[in-house]
């Protein structure tokens, strides 16, 4: 049967057990054949059959035939297919041509490998994939059409439109989910690839957007394939990517280029580690180093594998390896005793269970209509319903539980609450189902209305709302040694017994079948069936849901309690039992047993299960084996009849009655018949009472003899006679006393010996029940952890809130004051100190008993009014170090909405209100300036209108004085030629008239002067130099003074105020030196220089008096004119004067006007 | 041109004080050109004019309003305080009426505006025969002063 197997290495890493599958190469010889598998269900899993690793391999053939859909369970997780292919999934979208085309293009065939390419195409459009593909890639690309092997080398593209599935050897279309948003064939392939590929199966997530290869990524990891994820940040687009890393359960993170090497190194490393032989044994060696990777584990991580499935743990321990691309197990061992990473790493592959939302969906379904609705009968608000998810992972079920049973819950107008408890060994995958953050493409699993309804969208995840949240309470509890939860209604245990070793999981359903109340569910994988017994029984076949049946646990075992833990002592219970009606049924049943015929108890798998008083007699024990078999027991002569008997009364669910039955036993004979009772129907299914009625009486009572017969002939022989049987008679009936009295002590030694019967069954009961309520008060204490657990969850989220508001509150330094509703002190940060004198040990007392450095006076009135009205008060105080603070009021508000007190808060605004200070004084500073700039002004102005009426004055005068007078005086000679004329001589009067026309010459030049004087006629049209020039001629007409004029380069003053003044101010300091200084020569000099017109004028005089030129407003514009206009201009004038020494004077002024009009102060 | 003449023993003698040069010449022209007057010294200033006083005997005084060192007014007054017996004609470019009822006020005996030659020998001939001539503005003065005005 296992034919090829082990032909080759890689075979080996393929088969799980070799052994059990019988089926499978059946299978997969159909395959062959070209026959289209008809395997649907991922999750469902090739019926082999596993056998218990101990057992020999003999055991295996009678249990092969019952391997059948529901015969006996244990499915190990998906058999692979029989193939050596390994199968590398890629799954990409948007971006992920380029990205295809760089991966594929890396890989070189290697003759292990195919490829399938999984992309998210338009159903509309046909699709080039595998030609856009093809020149990048050395292998050749193919789209799937139709249903096609798989082989090595290859790469198979999905068409459109379709899902790609894997069965085994070969590739299936199936057709796209109608609605659209359901769609994810990434996830749907690399799903259907971990249920037939395992560890032989890589799955590979690239660039696109979503979170579309997540889920499928997530059940490669956990059948043991390698899970590859291209790095975000190298990623096109890092939704998938992100998505898929976020599952916690991706090996590598790696860019583009490094994942086909990898891939290769994974693949080509061949452990040398082999899985289980048939008879699922490892050889020796193999088997202690995996003793000593246990004991390393136990050592690094507290973590007990020993009872685990040999397959599984090999299986994980071979994808560690290849991982590691080591190949030696030795070798593997001694790295992981000298690396604890490792170690955590291997613990943390092999507790990985993966679990999705609704997985199963008929099972969820059974769970709605049926399971759910049952636990809600008849029970009121003040009940409790309590389910355990047994190996939750990352909490999907236990939240799909939860719907369940909130969505249940709210078609009750008074539902009982609810309880989830939520257990798993694997610490990461526990964080993230305490988070409740789940992958975009949950909405595969999750139907649209329950998505809105219990999660809420948060950046394309999905968060469980904290209604759900709220009842689902997550703990790490190892079922195989902390107490169990008590009083459950449900237990979900999925698909975690088929890790574990057989005789363990018989334990572990113990303690399920001690936690549960009395018909409470027990969930367990589809492929997990376990034998009817005593304790659960099937309620709906092929969906693994079981029903505790009403059987007390004799003794609840709880397994392997690790002996450091110290075991809560419960003070021993004093007084009567306190149940007195459970008392009394007790007496009433044991006096039934006792007083009624011999009877039996037989199970539904017809093992003797209690017996009653006398009905030992019954049965025999046999040679052999102890057994409890109702046939092996029970004497000979019963068992046709009790086999009849037992069969019939369950078939027909009617008493069944035998005839009588002789039975005989050292010498004696006694007839009994049978009635075989069954048990009602439902829970006690199965259950038969047989008892034994004996018929006819054995111990018939003593009669006396006959009477003495008296015989005449021999009256003396018969007195003799009579005397003797009297005397026999008297010994008989002393004899029958004797018995009598025998049996009357024996019957009072049987009643006492039943009654010390009945106590010790009593003490057994109360011993049980007390050992009962011990294991309830464990179970109590190990809930009670739990949600002290959580609850520390919780504080530590508080904690690190109050840090939080607290380093807030610091970095602020903002005194805050909580006052309750009385106004008093509740709580303050440590800055209130400074500004009240308050101490740590104040909280309580009245705000008002403190005394404060704030002048605030209606701090208690203003806190009152906040109270009343609510509305917020602001004010701003200073206290008595000057500094001053914004004070805010405002009601304290708790989440409810009620008022509780007020917030006061203090904010120092000292530096604020310095700084406004500042500003103000700064704007008084410039308002001030202003002022004087304005006074400055209006001074110029005032003695420009007096430079002004100066000028005017001088022009009167020459007007009156020269002008007027000249033309008097002509006149008057123009009266003598008319004279001269009328009667004299004619040459008088030409004499005359060139005395007058002299005269005229003078007045014209008179006007000449003043016009030049008012404005030099030059200036207007002509440059600088020019008007200067025009001054040497002038100065030596005027004043009799020799100017030298010195311009190098004409400078070129395009601003024609600037013009004027220098002009005037040229003319000012030439008539200066005139006029003052006694010299007859002068000389200007003018230069450019930087950007500033340089005049100088030099003379060689007596220098002058500056104060006296200052205030000499008399003649022209004056020196402090001149200044005045300058400075306005951006110039200015420098005057190095001295006696005897000559005069220099230095007027600057920048040629580039600044905006300054040198006339804006004259024309104010 | 002489600006005075050795005045005859009839000739009305008369001095010139006029600060502007033209003006001072053109004004002793004509004096010394109309029978019966000679000038006989002519002044720059209100000092040169009194110095001019005491040096010779003078009949009339010329004098303009506008003097450097000291106004015509004040010189009229200072002739009329002094020993000399001229008599002052005034002669000014002034034509309000102010200025001519402030030189009668001071002591002036007439007052002529510049610019009207003739009337400076009319004015003469009547202060030398004893006469005001207040022509210029007459008709104020004829409501403002006890005194007509002559012609």
């Amino acid at each position: 049967m296992s034919q090829q197997h082990g032909s080759t290495a890689a075979c080996h890493t393929v088969c799980e057990e070799a052994k059990p599958d019988d089926v499978m190469p059946a299978r997969h010889e159909r395959h062959m054949s070209g026959e289209v598998p008809r395997e649907e269900e991922p999750n469902r899993v090739g019926p082999s059959k596993d056998v218990p690793d101990e057992r020999p391999m003999a055991a295996a053939p009678s249990s092969e035939v019952e391997t059948t859909d529901d015969g006996p369970p244990h499915g190990e997780p998906a058999q692979p297919a029989t193939n050596d292919v390994v199968v590398v999934g890629i799954g990409a979208s948007a971006g992920g041509l380029n990205a295809l085309k760089t991966l594929l293009g890396d890989i070189a065939p290697d003759g292990r490998s195919a490829y399938v390419v999984v992309v998210h195409l338009s159903p509309e459009h046909e699709s080039h994939l595998a030609e856009l593909l093809q020149p990048s890639v050395a292998l050749p690309v193919q789209q799937v059409t139709e249903t096609v092997p798989l082989v090595a080398d290859r790469v198979y593209v999905i068409p459109p439109n379709r899902n790609l599935t894997a069965v085994d050897t070969h590739l299936r279309l199936s057709p796209l989910e109608e609605e659209r948003s359901r769609r994810a064939p990434v996830d749907h392939f690399l799903r259907t690839l971990a249920s037939t590929h395992d560890g032989h199966a890589v799955a590979v997530v690239l660039t696109g957007t979503g979170s579309d290869g997540a889920l499928g990524l997530k059940e490669v990891k956990q059948r043991g394939g390698l899970t590859i994820v291209q790095d975000p940040a190298d990623a096109e687009f890092d939704g998938m990517p992100r998505a898929a890393i976020s599952t916690g359960l991706v090996d590598l993170v790696l860019p583009l280029r490094e994942i086909p090497r990898s891939i290769s190194r994974y693949t080509s490393t061949e452990p040398a580690l082999s899985l289980p032989d048939d008879g699922g044994r490892l050889d020796a060696e193999q088997s202690l180093m995996l003793q000593r990777l246990f004991g390393q584990l136990r050592a690094r991580t507290g973590r007990d594998f020993s009872h685990y499935k040999r397959s599984t743990i090999v299986r994980r321990i071979r994808r560690r390896m290849q991982m590691a691309t080591i190949e030696d197990f030795e070798t593997y061992v001694e790295w992981v005793r000298d690396d604890p990473g490792e170690a955590r790493a291997l613990a943390d592959d092999l507790l990985i269970t993966v679990s999705s939302f609704f997985r199963d969906p008929s099972v969820f379904d059974s769970l709605e209509s049926e399971v759910i609705p049952s636990l809600f009968q008849g029970k009121g608000p003040d009940d409790e319903i309590r389910v355990w998810s047994v190996g939750c992972a990352t909490g999907e079920e236990a939240y799909s539980l939860a719907i369940l049973l909130l969505e249940e819950a709210e078609r009750h107008d008074d539902p009982p609450s609810v309880q989830v408890f939520a257990t798993d060994l694997h610490e990461p995958s526990l964080a993230r189902a305490r988070e409740g953050l789940y992958t975009g493409d949950i909405d595969a699993d999750v139907p649209g209305a329950r998505l809105r309804r219990f999660f809420k969208p948060v950046d394309g995840s999905y968060r469980i709302r904290d209604e759900v949240r709220d009842i689902v309470m997550f703990a790490s509890h190892n079922v195989l040694g902390d107490p169990p939860f008590s009083r459950l209604d449900l237990v979900s245990c999925r698909n975690l017994l088929i890790y574990l070793q057989r005789s363990v999981q018989s334990d572990v359903l113990q303690v399920f079948h001690y936690g549960l109340r009395t018909q409470g569910w027990l969930v367990l994988g589809s492929s997990e069936a376990i034998e009817p017994s005593d304790r659960f029984r099937l309620a709906e076949p092929h969906r693994g849901l079981y029903r505790s049946r009403n059987v007390a646990s004799a003794q609840p075992r709880l397994p392997l309690f690790p002996l450091a833990r110290p075991r809560p002592t419960t003070p021993p219970r004093t007084g009567p039992a306190p149940d007195v009606p459970i008392a009394l049924e007790d007496i009433h049943r044991r006096l039934i047993e006792d007083h009624a015929a011999p009877s039996a108890l037989v199970g539904p798998d017809d093992r003797v299960l209690r017996l009653s008083p006398g009905a030992g007699r019954f049965f025999v024990l046999p040679a052999g084996e102890l057994t409890a078999s109702v046939f092996k027991l029970a004497r000979p002569e019963l068992v046709i009849e009790l086999r009849a008997g037992l069969h019939r009364a369950r078939a027909d669910h009617q008493p069944w009655h035998s005839g009588p039955i002789r039975l005989e036993s050292n010498g004696t004979t006694e007839h009994v018949t049978v009635h075989v009772h069954p048990s009602g129907v439902g829970d006690e299914d199965g259950f038969s009472m047989v008892t034994f009625e004996p018929v006819g009486d054995p111990g018939l009572p003593f009669s006396p003899g006959g009477d003495p017969d008296a015989d005449a002939a021999e009256t003396i022989v018969e007195a003799r006679l009579s005397d003797a049987e009297t005397e026999r008679d008297v010994a008989r009936q002393r004899l029958q006393a004797i018995i009598e009295e025998y049996e009357t002590s024996q019957e009072e030694l049987r009643a006492s010996n039943e009654e010390m019967q009945s106590s010790n069954e009593e003490l057994r009961s109360t011993l049980e029940e007390l050992e009962t309520s011990k294991e309830e008060l464990q179970s109590m204490n190990e809930e009670l952890q739990t949600v002290n657990q959580e609850n520390r969850h919780k504080v530590e989220e508080l904690a690190q809130m109050s840090s939080d508001l607290q380093n807030l509150l610091a970095a602020t330094d903002i005194a805050t004051l909580f006052l309750d509703r009385e106004l008093r002190i509740l709580r303050f940060t440590p800055s209130v100190g400074e500004l009240f004198n308050v101490l740590a040990t104040d909280r309580g007392r009245p705000l008002s008993d403190i005394s404060t450095r704030l002048g605030y006076g209606e701090l208690d009135a203003d806190a009152r009014r906040v109270l009343r009205h609510l509305a917020p008060i602001e004010r701003e105080l200073r206290d008595e170090r000057g500094r001053w603070y914004l004070t805010r009021m405002l009601a304290y508000r708790s989440p409810d909405d009620r008022i509780e007190g007020v917030v006061i808060t203090f904010v120092d605004i000292t530096s604020l209100k310095a700084a406004e200070d500042g500003l103000r004084e700064a704007h008084d500073t410039l308002e001030e300036r202003v002022g004087e700039g304005t006074r400055q002004v209006r001074e110029l102005a005032a003695r420009l209108t007096g430079a002004e009426q100066e000028a005017r004055k001088r022009i009167a005068q020459v007007l009156h004085d020269d002008l007027q007078q000249q033309l008097y005086g002509i006149r008057t000679k123009l009266s003598f030629v008319a004279d001269e004329l009328a009667g004299g001589s004619i040459a008088e009067a030409q004499a005359i008239l060139a005395e007058v026309d002299a005269l005229l010459d003078e007045s014209v030049d008179i006007t000449r002067h003043l016009t030049v004087d008012l404005s030099p006629p030059l200036l207007t049209s002509d440059g600088l130099t020019e008007a200067l020039s025009w001054l040497v001629p002038h100065m030596a007409d005027l004043h009799g003074m020799e100017v030298e004029l010195d311009i190098a380069t004409p400078p070129i003053v395009d601003d024609e105020h600037l013009r004027t003044l220098l002009f005037q101010v040229t003319r000012e300091l030439l008539f200066n030196v005139a006029k003052h200084s006694g010299a007859e020569q002068a000389r200007v000099h003018v230069e450019t220089v930087g950007g500033e017109i340089v005049l100088t004028v030099t003379d060689r005089g007596r220098g002058f008096d500056l104060d006296q030129i200052a205030t000499n407003h008399a003649k022209g514009l004056g020196l402090t004119n001149i200044r005045e206009r300058l400075r306005l201009a951006g110039g200015n004038v420098a005057i190095h004067t001295g006696d005897g020494s000559g005069t220099v004077v230095e007027v600057r002024a920048p040629i580039a006007a600044e905006g300054a009009d040198p006339t804006d102060g004259a024309s104010q | 041109m002489t600006v005075t003449e050795v005045p005859t023993a009839d000739d009305v003698t008369v001095l010139v004080v006029e600060d502007h040069r033209t003006m001072r010449e053109a004004v002793a022209q004509s004096v010394n050109r109309a029978d019966g007057f000679a000038v006989a010294a002519t002044a720059g200033s209100g000092q040169e004019a009194l110095a001019a006083l005491d040096a010779g005997p003078i009949d009339i005084v010329i004098v303009d309003l506008s003097l450097p060192d000291m106004s015509g007014s004040e010189l009229i007054a200072a002739i009329g305080r002094s020993s000399s017996r001229a008599l002052c004609l005034v002669l000014s470019g002034h034509r309000e009426p102010h200025y001519i009822v402030d030189a009668r006020a001071v002591g002036a005996r007439g007052y002529v505006v510049k610019g009207r030659p003739r009337e400076v020998v009319a004015a003469l001939r009547a202060v030398a025969a004893g006469q005001e001539y207040f022509r210029a503005g007459a008709e104020r003065l004829a409501t403002s002063t006890d005194q007509p005005s002559s012609e």
